[in-house]
C-alpha cells in the first residue's frame, strides 16, 4: 500500500537540514523548485503519513539515555495488538514491533527501552509487563554499539 | 544538557517548524535573535547534544522492507562479521547482544529480492549461517523520542 510520492523529493529531504537561516529553501534549490512549493508537499507527505516526522534527533547517549536494552515479548496473537499499543503508549519504549516467529524463537513483540541505567530500565519493564499482563519475555542490553547511522534513502532506493 | 536545552528540545523532536525561517521563529518565541538560535543549535550539535535535524519517513510506506536480524556468531569471528555486516548501508543498526544470538542489526531495502540478497550475501561471506529473520509485521511505535526530565 505505498502511496504515490516523488522520489527526488524523498531523496531530497533525507538529508539533515542544514542549521541555516532558510534550510528549506537550501533542499528546494537542489531539487529546482520553489521552497513554498516544498514547504507545501512536506505538509502533504506528513498529512498522508508518508513523512512522521520532521524534527531534532537527539544524541541519546549523551542525552544521559546511555542503557539501552531489546525486550522481546511472548504475547498470544489475540492479544498482540493491544499489547503492542500500550507498550508504544510508554515513553521510554521508542521502537514497538510486530515481527516474524520461528518453531524455536517464539518472541513476536520487540520493543527498544530506553533508560539512564540497569535498574531504571528493569523498573520500566516491569511496569510493561505488569500493565500488558504479559510475563514470558526476554531482555537483551546492548553490549557494544557497532554501527548505528540513520537509514541511507539514497542507498537504499536505488 | 542544561534545563533550557531540555525544555527546548522537547517539542522540536516531533515538530520543527515548517516555515521558511524556522530559526527566526524559534528565536521569536525566547527573545533571541536568529542569528543566536542558530548559533545556539551549532553549539548543541557541537556538544553532541543535537545529532541533527531530519525528515523521518514511514519506511513501509515508501514500499521498503525492513527486518531484525540476529546471528549466532562465535567470538572469534565477531569482528570480521561485524566488519562485512556493517559495510551494507542498507544496515543502520547493529549490536552485540548477551544472549546465544549475540549481533543483532536491522536491514531495510527496496524490495524483498534485495533484502534476500543482502542476507545470502552476508552469510556466504561471513560463513556464518545461523540466522533469524525477524521480519517486521507491524509497527506500532517507531520513534526516537524522549521524555526530557
Amino acid at each position: 500500500m505505498s502511496l504515490k510520492f516523488n522520489k527526488k523529493v524523498v531523496l531530497g529531504l533525507s538529508d539533515p537540514l542544514e542549521l541555516v537561516s532558510q534550510p528549506y529553501k537550501i533542499v528546494a534549490e537542489r531539487l529546482g523548485i520553489s521552497e513554498q512549493r516544498l514547504l507545501r508537499i512536506i505538509r502533504k507527505y506528513k498529512s498522508a503519513g508518508l513523512i512522521r516526522r520532521v524534527g531534532t534527533v537527539l544524541g541519546h547517549f549523551k542525552a544521559g539515555y546511555k542503557c539501552n536494552a531489546l525486550v522481546m515479548w511472548q504475547v498470544e496473537d489475540a492479544g498482540l495488538e493491544t499489547a503492542g499499543k500500550i507498550f508504544a503508549g510508554f515513553p521510554q519504549v521508542t521502537h514497538c514491533y510486530a515481527r516474524q516467529t520461528y518453531p524455536d524463537w517464539p518472541y513476536n513483540l520487540y520493543t527498544m527501552v530506553h533508560a539512564r541505567n540497569k535498574n531504571e530500565s528493569q523498573t520500566i519493564i516491569k511496569a510493561m509487563s505488569t500493565k500488558a499482563g504479559i510475563t514470558s519475555y526476554k531482555i537483551q542490553f546492548t553490549v557494544k554499539e557497532f554501527k548505528k547511522i540513520k537509514s541511507d534513502l539514497k542507498e537504499i532506493l536505488s | 544538557m542544561n534545563a533550557k536545552d531540555k525544555k527546548f528540545l522537547k517539542g522540536l523532536q516531533t515538530d520543527f517548524p515548517l516555515i521558511s525561517r524556522p530559526f527566526a521563529a524559534l528565536a521569536d518565541e525566547t527573545g533571541d535573535t536568529e542569528d543566536e538560535m542558530l548559533a545556539y543549535f551549532k553549539k548543541l550539535k557541537a556538544d553532541g547534544i543535537l545529532r541533527y535535524i531530519a525528515t523521518m519517513f514511514d519506511l513501509r510506506k515508501l514500499g521498503i522492507v525492513s527486518s531484525l536480524i540476529a546471528l549466532r556468531v562465535p567470538k572469534s569471528k565477531i569482528s570480521k562479521t561485524v566488519k562485512i555486516i556493517n559495510a551494507y548501508p542498507n544496515i543502520s543498526h547493529n549490536y552485540l547482544r548477551a544472549d546465544t544470538y549475540n549481533v543483532w542489526f536491522t536491514v531495510s531495502a527496496a524490495s524483498e529480492r534485495k533484502l534476500k540478497s543482502i542476507l545470502a550475501e552476508i552469510r556466504q561471506k561471513s560463513g556464518i549461517s545461523d540466522m533469524l529473520d525477524l521480519r517486521t509485521r507491524q509497527v506500532f511505535k517507531s520513534q526516537a523520542i524522549f521524555e526530557l526530565k
